[in-house]
């Protein structure tokens, strides 16, 4: 039996062209995407609700508290003074702000964008994850698996400074919460050593062989998008590498290897 | 001190004698305040003193000596900083010709283009004849006045290397002719397709060409950096004395944008001083269109990224190059 295998675009809704990117690999006869994960508060999230409208895929959500600003009222420790959430430094992978936040003004943020979601989408997300991978966090964690049985829906696989996070995938198990078994991140630029569960896209080989290591279902995240003006703006990090996955897309050798060897499902197959 | 105050005051005061700071707050019109902050500035300079008589304290001059030696040392501070600044600048003797070689590609691309013109470290916009953004590109050149755009000719010779001379040569006359017509102003510079740098009568027609329209030709590209691959074409258009740059490059594929940075910078390290480089880039924004038409459109999206790195920028000042457009060469 084939092993099955989730590939999500995440960042859906970051910016008009970041959608329009990943609608271009949907659209393309070498997609491989099963499922999108669709940013609440980013400048292109409405634009993204309404492509989730029209697009035959699976559209989760991807809930933020680490970038733009809150969906909610009242939320005075989950931002900074100018009513923005603080944003981690990736590089030291410092989320120390996190120590500041009050439990119920995370819940309370939590259900607005969950909420966001249902008003604008229209129908429930197929999977909830975080942006920045937030719910590796146990204060962020244990109200979103709340939220995730509570309406019975998949969490992303909770992963740590793109590491895998045993204890906090354990926990959302135990605590009845549909997860995959692996997660694998495709950004080139973070396939080294200290992070062992990403891989770069560009090698087929590496990635299907990751894959086929795992036991049970793995989740491959691709970060797509076409690259514009406020793209720069936003990302210093994840800007023109969006157009990677675009380019091996094209190829057409990665998607036809994933879909000869893998069952490629969604998270509503869970 | 403020300059002109501080100067008039010590002026008056050796031309008129002691004043008190009534007095002298009236004279200039100013702020009590503003008067005293200048004169304990003065005084601090032992250029002016105070003496009291009554209850009114005088402000006179401290001695004339004390003036102009104040004044002498001055004046070698500010000598000093000129020489430094006369030698920063003659020492500013390498010249940096960076082009963005796919403006008018298409739409996308052009507006990347554009954005690396005009807040990062292209000089020179390359402009492709007709394709599908050159018609968006050419408004956007009116639109702005920019007056640094050659033509690139790559495209419309690709693959072509059987063409007739007098047909290669009309067809660069024509277009040339035509991007005046539309702009109302001359290619600061053209680059033709590989086909034609590798045919010396059509390449010298040109060379001739250009040097009698003042138009600088670019060099043909180079693939490895280690030798020179096409040295009758460049010797020959030197012999032509046609206006171009002393040397170009190009950059081998690499994945880190540290590594494309660093390239650049060892690159240019190694130019001899006096001398100029040309370096091409091809940044663009990347949309359907682009994706659909065009390929490398990751190196397109690196390459504007490290077009508008401020870092790479000052690194590439402090190795003494000035940026230029063809015209400027």
């Amino acid at each position: 039996m084939k092993k099955k295998v989730i590939v999500t675009a995440s960042d859906f809704g970051l910016t008009k062209p970041v959608n329009e990117g990943i609608k271009w690999i949907i659209h393309n006869p070498n997609n491989i995407l099963t499922e999108l994960s669709l940013v609440v508060n980013a400048p292109g999230s409405e634009h993204a609700a309404e492509m989730a409208k029209t697009l035959n895929v699976n559209v989760g959500t991807c809930f933020n508290l680490t970038r733009f600003k809150p969906i909610s009222d009242q939320v005075a420790t989950l931002t900074k003074e100018n009513g923005e959430f603080y944003k981690p430094d990736l590089g030291k992978w410092d989320f120390s702000f996190i120590e500041k936040f009050k439990e119920e003004e995370i819940k309370r943020e939590l259900e607005a964008q969950y909420k966001w979601f249902l008003e604008k989408v229209n129908k429930k997300p197929t999977s909830i994850r975080f942006r920045k991978n937030e719910n590796g966090d146990p204060k962020i964690l244990k109200p979103v698996a709340e939220i995730a049985k509570r309406e019975d829906i998949a969490m992303a696989t909770p992963v740590w400074i793109w590491r895998e996070n045993f204890s906090a995938h354990n926990f959302a198990k135990e605590k009845g919460v549909k997860l995959t078994d692996h997660v694998i991140i495709t950004s080139p630029g973070w396939a080294h050593e200290n992070h062992s569960i990403a891989v770069d896209i560009t090698k087929t080989d590496k990635l299907v062989e990751t894959i086929n290591q795992n036991n049970g279902i793995s989740e491959v995240v691709i970060i797509a998008g076409f690259l514009d003006k406020e793209l720069l703006e936003i990302t210093k990090t994840l800007n023109w590498q969006r157009l990677i996955p675009i380019e091996v897309i094209k190829n057409g050798e990665l998607s036809s290897r994933l879909k000869d060897e893998f069952e490629l499902i969604s998270f509503s197959d869970l | 001190m403020n300059d002109d105050l501080g100067f008039q005051l010590l002026l008056y005061i050796k031309d008129n004698g002691a004043h008190t700071a009534t007095e002298l707050s009236e004279v200039f019109n100013i702020k009590r305040t503003t008067l005293l902050y200048q004169l304990n500035f003065l005084i601090e300079k032992k250029l002016v003193d105070k003496e009291k008589k009554g209850r009114e304290v005088y402000f006179k001059i401290n001695s004339l000596s004390s003036i102009e030696s104040y004044f002498r040392d001055k004046i070698d501070i500010l000598n000093s900083q000129l020489d430094k600044l006369v030698l920063d600048t003659t020492k500013l003797n390498r010249k940096l010709v960076v082009i963005a070689d796919d403006f008018g590609l298409t739409k996308s691309i052009s507006d990347g283009c554009l954005v690396a013109y005009n807040s990062g470290i292209i000089s020179e916009l390359a402009l492709i004849l007709n394709s599908n953004g050159t018609k968006y590109a050419l408004d956007k050149i009116i639109e702005a006045n920019i007056r640094n755009v050659g033509l690139n000719f790559e495209y419309e010779f690709a693959n072509n290397e059987h063409i007739s001379q007098t047909e290669a040569i009309n067809s660069i006359k024509s277009g040339i002719f035509n991007f005046q017509k539309d702009v109302g102003f001359k290619p600061s510079s053209i680059y033709l397709a590989k086909e034609l740098y590798l045919r010396l009568e059509i390449l010298e027609e040109i060379a001739n060409y250009c040097k009698e329209n003042s138009i600088s030709l670019r060099l043909p590209k180079i693939i490895n950096q280690n030798k020179s691959e096409n040295y009758a074409a460049e010797v020959m258009m030197n012999r032509v004395g046609v206006k171009t740059t002393d040397f170009n490059t190009t950059f081998e594929k690499t994945f880190s944008i540290y590594k494309l940075k660093n390239n650049i910078l060892n690159i240019l390290n190694n130019i001899e001083e006096n001398k100029s480089l040309e370096i091409n880039l091809s940044p663009g924004f990347i949309d359907r269109e682009t994706v659909e038409l065009v390929d490398q459109i990751i190196d397109r999206g690196k390459h504007l990224v490290i077009s508008i790195d401020n870092e790479l920028e000052e690194e590439i000042k402090k190795l003494n190059y000035q940026i230029v457009s063809f015209n400027q060469l």
